[in-house]
């Protein structure tokens, strides 16, 4: 008896975690195809060589896994934050300044590729984490919250990589059309993040996997994880606890800077291979990993197949210019998704149904 | 002389934008409200305030249409806040980013490009010369070319400390933002009100909107809202959405970015530029706040 309830509970919570994201898609894919329709173009069939070019051949599939890379560790980074309460958004400064610390010391440092790319993954990892330790001190010092912080830090962090890689570190041989977005120098080649088979995506993309389940590990199975979770959903208990939040506020702002930062790396050292001016910044990566997070409710493992299902929809959606559809589609419907996601839709119709129950029941006793 | 009127005078149309966005900011805070979809509102009503005199030419129309996708825009926020019980950090992130995918689509469907489009035969808002200042050199250039839009939001502000701390629907507003379950005791129908105030004061994005798109001359550029929707919620912190000190700290961003364009062409790089106005809203949030915390310790001895 016990023991079916609690199966039933299970799977009630396994429907609850999969309704909400399934009504969220299909609400979105049918405003997406309004929009579609409203420029007068056939939605099933922008829908159909969306799929196909996400999904349909080995070339697809790689470069949406490619694209998946940084959205993954962008992801994360909002995972470790916002599990333990701290809204923080600055993935996207942390990310742009791991890239371009990726791509100085993979460009410039003096020694053999595999060392060149070990120093280039601390560099960014470093990185990140001291951009996200800034945001951290700021909240802990002076008050000044997450949202407003990180949110300012993006900007500067984009235009301070933008004059580097404009003025100082530019590369002069690239760049000869005026239209091109300045770059740094070109790694060599040794100093890049190899495809793991020929065809394949690079090894960036294992790196952010092995680092999906090292944040499963340290959430599930270590007292990190509690700790940081206790933080979140109650402060105060946190500290009766005896958990010190000053150190796990620093502890968990490192820990996600160094997700942001190594995904900047694995774009500039997989995909690149330099810093391109806007590189992360025109993308949207951070937001769209932020999304992938928000979507599997800050899961790791969820966030991993979020990322590559968003990451489909970007690169399946540049084959609307095919079409004649602007890709900016594939924004709109990520919006769409996250605000329906937002809603507590769900839960609020089972309080209604269940009070509604609950009122009859009243009047009829 | 007329170089320190001029950057006055741009100081005041930085002002302007950030000043109503971060009024509508204030009276969502106080009534518990986050609203962070400020930035993809005011991208949102720019747009189709442009894009409304683009095609119908007529500049009333236009600003009626941004005020009133404003306030779509606000009021969709806040019921999936307020009703359906979302996140607001998610709800607005969720509106900023579909405003700017819609924006863009819009954008490249009407007008074949993703850049700018500055149609040369549409003219802008109409200027308003103020009567006897105009005759006056220095405060002719310090006042020059502003909008009606430009006076009002100064107007607005103080408008807005009226109604909320004079009034009693103010009073209400206030209340429900301090107490929410003591107001709705009170028989104020604290939901009702959240939506109704926020959605209102939404409409001042539009005219936030209008300034931007057709404050100088009718042009439209991807992603014209620049992060003004963020500062001004920085502004809104600052002052603690105080209508009155809303004007002192927006005028701190205007000038940080009217003085960051007006270095532009010197020996400092625009990029680092650009950095300036973010740098000073970080500073001045954390000065605020050590100073307020300092003050608090103080009294308390």
């Amino acid at each position: 008896m016990n023991n079916e309830r609690n199966w039933r509970r299970t799977l009630l919570g396994v429907v609850d975690t999969v309704t909400q994201p399934l009504i969220a898609v299909l609400i979105s894919l049918l405003l997406g195809a309004v929009v579609i329709l409203i420029i007068g173009k056939n939605p099933l069939a922008a829908y159909g060589s969306m799929i196909r070019g996400a999904f349909g051949k080995q070339v697809y599939l790689m470069n949406t896994l490619k694209r998946a890379t940084p959205i993954i560790m962008g992801g994360l980074a909002v995972c470790m934050a916002w599990r333990s309460g701290y809204e923080a958004m600055g993935g996207e400064g942390q990310m742009i300044l791991g890239a371009m610390a990726a791509a100085l010391v993979g460009y410039y440092l003096p020694a053999p590729g595999w060392v060149r790319i070990l120093a280039a993954l601390l560099a960014a990892a470093a990185a990140g984490a001291l951009y996200s330790t800034l945001s951290g001190w700021l909240f802990e010092r002076f008050d000044v919250t997450f949202v407003i912080s990180t949110l300012m830090l993006n900007y500067i962090a984009n235009y301070f990589a933008s004059f580097l890689c404009n003025y100082p570190l530019r590369d002069p041989e690239a760049n000869v059309y005026q239209m091109q977005n300045a770059q740094t120098g070109e790694l060599p080649a040794g100093a890049t993040l190899p495809p793991i088979a020929k065809g394949w995506v690079h090894w960036g993309f294992v790196l952010a996997v092995i680092a999906v389940i090292i944040v499963w590990f340290l959430f599930k199975k270590t007292s990190f994880g509690y700790k940081s979770r206790m933080g979140g959903l109650n402060p105060r208990f946190a500290l009766y606890g005896g958990i010190n939040a000053r150190r796990m506020l620093y502890l968990v702002m490192i820990l996600s800077g160094v997700m942001a930062g190594l995904g900047g790396a694995f774009e500039t050292l997989g995909s690149k291979s330099r810093y391109v001016d806007q590189m992360i910044f025109s993308t949207g990566y951070a937001w769209t990993g932020m999304v992938a997070a928000l979507l599997a409710n800050m899961n790791p493992i969820g966030t991993l197949v979020a990322s590559i299902l968003l990451a489909g929809l970007a690169v399946g959606s540049s084959q609307l210019m095919l079409m004649d559809i602007p890709l900016e589609v594939c924004n709109i419907i990520e919006g769409i998704i996250t605000l329906f996601m937002s809603a507590r839709m769900i839960r609020i119709a089972a309080g209604n149904i269940r009070r509604r129950k609950q009122a009859k029941g009243g009047g009829e006793a | 002389m007329t170089y320190l009127a001029q950057v006055i005078n741009s100081t005041i149309r930085e002002i302007t934008p950030i000043l109503l966005v971060a009024l509508c900011a204030g009276v969502c805070s106080k009534v518990q409200v986050f609203n962070i979809a400020l930035e993809g509102t005011l991208l949102m009503s720019a747009f189709f305030a442009f894009l409304t005199h683009y095609f119908l030419r007529n500049i009333f129309l236009s600003v009626a249409v941004a005020m009133a996708v404003a306030m779509c825009m606000t009021l969709i926020m806040s019921t999936f806040i307020v009703k359906l019980k979302g996140q607001p950090m998610i709800v607005g992130m969720a509106l900023n980013t579909f405003a700017r995918g819609f924006t863009t689509f819009l954008l490249s469907v009407i007008f074949h490009t993703k850049g700018a489009v500055n149609p040369s035969d549409l003219k802008g808002l109409t200027k308003f010369d103020l009567p006897v200042i105009k005759d006056i050199p220095f405060l002719s250039t310090v006042f020059g070319s502003l909008t009606v839009i430009d006076y009002l939001a100064f107007a607005l502000a103080i408008a807005m400390f009226i109604i909320m701390y004079r009034t009693v629907i103010g009073f209400r507003l206030r209340a429900l933002g301090i107490n929410k379950s003591a107001a709705g005791s009170l028989g104020i129908n604290v939901p009702r009100y959240q939506i109704l105030a926020t959605t209102l004061s939404g409409s001042m994005i539009g005219l936030a909107g209008c300034l931007l798109s057709l404050g100088r001359n009718a042009m439209f550029i991807q992603d014209i809202s620049g992060a003004r929707g963020y500062v001004a919620l920085a502004a809104n912190n600052l002052c603690k959405g105080h209508p009155l000190g809303a004007m002192i700290s927006s005028a701190l961003f205007g000038f940080t970015t009217a003085l960051a364009r007006s270095l532009q062409g010197t020996a400092i790089r625009q990029q680092l530029l650009q950095c300036i106005p973010y740098i000073a809203t970080i500073a001045a949030m954390a000065f605020y706040n050590a100073y307020a915390r300092a003050k608090a310790k103080r009294r308390s001895l």
